[in-house]
């Protein structure tokens, strides 16, 4: 359980991260905004991601194995 | 695209679209003049059917720089908004631009300028103008009415749902309302109590959103935020990361729109068994159901009046008129004596001349433009309020407001072929997943708020729009509402 909860928050910051490059690359090129909302943003985004990371990475697991089997389930009607 | 110097505007519709850009164009100076065929301003709601209203709560539906008035109800009824309309006009000084009354029936060119032609009540004239915005919205004039074989053989009455003035026109008659958008299931709604028997007949089930979900949260809380726009197919030109992050991570939308689902068929017991053993369950996915035509959110009583049996449900198609009745698809037959088409109205801008609507590539989703306002190879011709949105008001206000920023130019707009190639993108973007329909083209929907943040861009305004020490979350969570947008427009 306390090896799941660091990997998630470890992809959660991973995919944080890149969320907030994103976010910084895209505004700070812009004129006329505020780019001290554009970090404060950007940081907020990183924190939420990495604070939710493990719940994220253990919904996307749920995700996983229901879409799989929906998948399956809708084949077997098809058939 | 804009060429030459714009004095003169003549704008088409005095509905929600046609007053905010007859506010903005005056504002840069412009002289309008804004034609309506009625007598009377407010477009869609100038006459509506019995008891129409706004379907989604008055925050989201309302003048960003001129609020509804606290007293106004939640949802705001039709002949209010109307009201509404007439003070907004007063307040912004733009009620000596309308022409009222007077009916456009023909735009051409000639030379740099347009020419149109108008009727008006005592006559016609023709009027010259340096640019023309078409604020008449998605549909025309013409009811959208199916044609259903042996219609003269029916004895009883036809009308279309617009035609409903008084719900007591249906009172002691055995009704059909045919369809499942707002009109249709309003008047279905409204014909209870007062119709002998009302039956309500649709070929497709679609998923209808309660005012409030789980009876507690108002809808916009679990449906227009960003986080949820973020759980939908990515919006046109994804970067290589946002797509990768939603081709793996499509598990977790997945998740999401089957619990929303899950939530809306609980609450709404969208199982119940209707006729012929069907049930009101759609067969397409929330998340892109919610693209189609027919987003209804429904009054509350719809649902009950369906289950206690006080509207009979039928799903399946007309197939043809009888004396008597009419007969569907599923082989039953229902002996009514006034069949309403609930069935909307047919897209289309009849005063648009076949050689303007090749040049904007009219095709089966309608045509698309730069920002949904201007198309490259049709200069000095706008449409303000050809979108679909559940925002509206305010996305018609920020369209206005671009519009006159451009005309004024202070909104540089890219060269033709660059926007060219973003209609083509948004094109094929809307044609790889969002569902077929006559007005794909300007659905927007649960993307609202991206194509807002496109506007707000070109005008160098920040598109996060929430304030304070917690903003960020607010940007993620907290549904936008017409006052964010109050200092942009």
């Amino acid at each position: 359980m306390g090896d799941f909860f660091w990997i998630g928050t470890a992809i959660g910051a991973a995919i944080g991260l890149l969320n907030m490059l994103f976010i910084l690359s895209s505004r700070l090129s812009q004129t006329g905004l505020n780019q001290t909302k554009t970090i404060w943003q950007g940081l907020w985004v990183w924190v939420l991601w990495t604070v939710s990371g493990a719940y994220v990475l253990a919904l996307w697991l749920l995700g996983v194995v229901l879409l799989g089997l929906s998948r399956i389930l809708r084949r077997g009607i098809e058939a | 695209m804009i060429v030459g110097e714009v004095k003169t505007a003549a704008i088409i519709g005095a509905g929600v679209s046609g007053l905010a850009t007859a506010k903005c164009l005056t504002r840069v100076g412009i002289h309008c003049k804004v034609f309506d065929r009625n007598p009377y301003l407010g477009g869609v709601w100038a006459d509506g059917y019995h008891d129409f209203g706004v379907q989604v709560q008055k925050d989201l539906y309302e003048f960003p720089d001129f609020p509804l008035s606290e007293e106004a109800s939640h949802f705001t009824p039709g002949p209010v908004f109307r009201e509404y309309l007439e003070d907004y006009c007063d307040h912004f000084g733009i009620r000596e631009c309308l022409r009222l009354g007077t009916r456009v029936t023909m735009i051409e060119r000639k030379g740099d300028r347009w020419l149109l032609e108008v009727d008006g009540s005592e006559n016609s004239e023709s009027i010259e103008t340096d640019f023309v915005v078409v604020a008449a919205g998605l549909y025309s004039e013409t009811p959208n009415v199916p044609n259903i074989p042996k219609r003269e053989d029916f004895g009883g009455e036809v009308l279309h749902a617009s035609e409903i003035k008084d719900i007591s026109q249906l009172k002691d008659r055995r009704v059909a309302v045919i369809g499942y958008g707002k009109s249709a299931t309003d008047i279905a709604g409204s014909a209870v109590g007062v119709a002998e028997k009302v039956h309500l007949v649709f070929r497709t089930a679609h998923w209808p959103v309660p005012r409030k979900l789980l009876g507690v949260l108002p809808f916009k809380w679990g449906m227009l935020t960003r986080l949820v726009a973020a759980l939908i197919p990515p919006y046109v030109r994804p970067s290589p990361i946002v797509r990768a992050i939603h081709s793996i991570g499509y598990p977790l939308p997945w998740l999401f729109w089957r619990v929303v689902e899950l939530l809306l068929s609980t609450q709404q017991r969208l199982r119940m068994q209707i006729a012929r053993g069907e049930t009101l369950m759609p067969e397409t996915p929330v998340e892109f159901d919610a693209f189609t035509e027919v987003t209804m959110v429904p009054r509350p009583e719809l649902i009950n009046s369906i289950r206690s049996g006080k509207i009979s449900a039928h799903r399946t198609g007309v197939s043809a008129f009888s004396s008597n009745g009419i007969d569907l698809a599923d082989g039953d037959f229902l002996e009514v004596d006034c069949v309403v088409f609930g069935t909307g109205w047919k897209t289309g801008y009849p005063y648009l001349p076949k050689s303007i609507l090749n040049s904007l590539d009219d095709g089966p989703d309608g045509f698309y433009l730069y920002r949904h306002v201007l198309h490259p190879t049709v200069s000095n011709l706008a449409f303000v309020g050809r979108a679909s949105s559940f925002m509206s008001v305010t996305t018609f206000a920020l369209q206005a407001k671009w519009l006159a920023e451009v005309v004024a130019g202070r909104v540089l707009l890219p060269d033709a072929e660059a926007m060219q190639s973003d209609i083509d993108a948004l094109k094929s973007w809307k044609q790889s997943w969002m569902p077929e329909g006559p007005a794909r083209s300007a659905t927007l929907l649960l993307h609202m708020c991206h194509y807002h943040d496109e506007l707000l861009l070109d005008m160098s305004a920040d598109p996060l729009r929430k304030r304070g020490f917690l903003a960020p979350i607010s940007e993620l969570i907290v549904p936008y509402c017409a006052a964010d947008f109050r200092d942009v427009v």
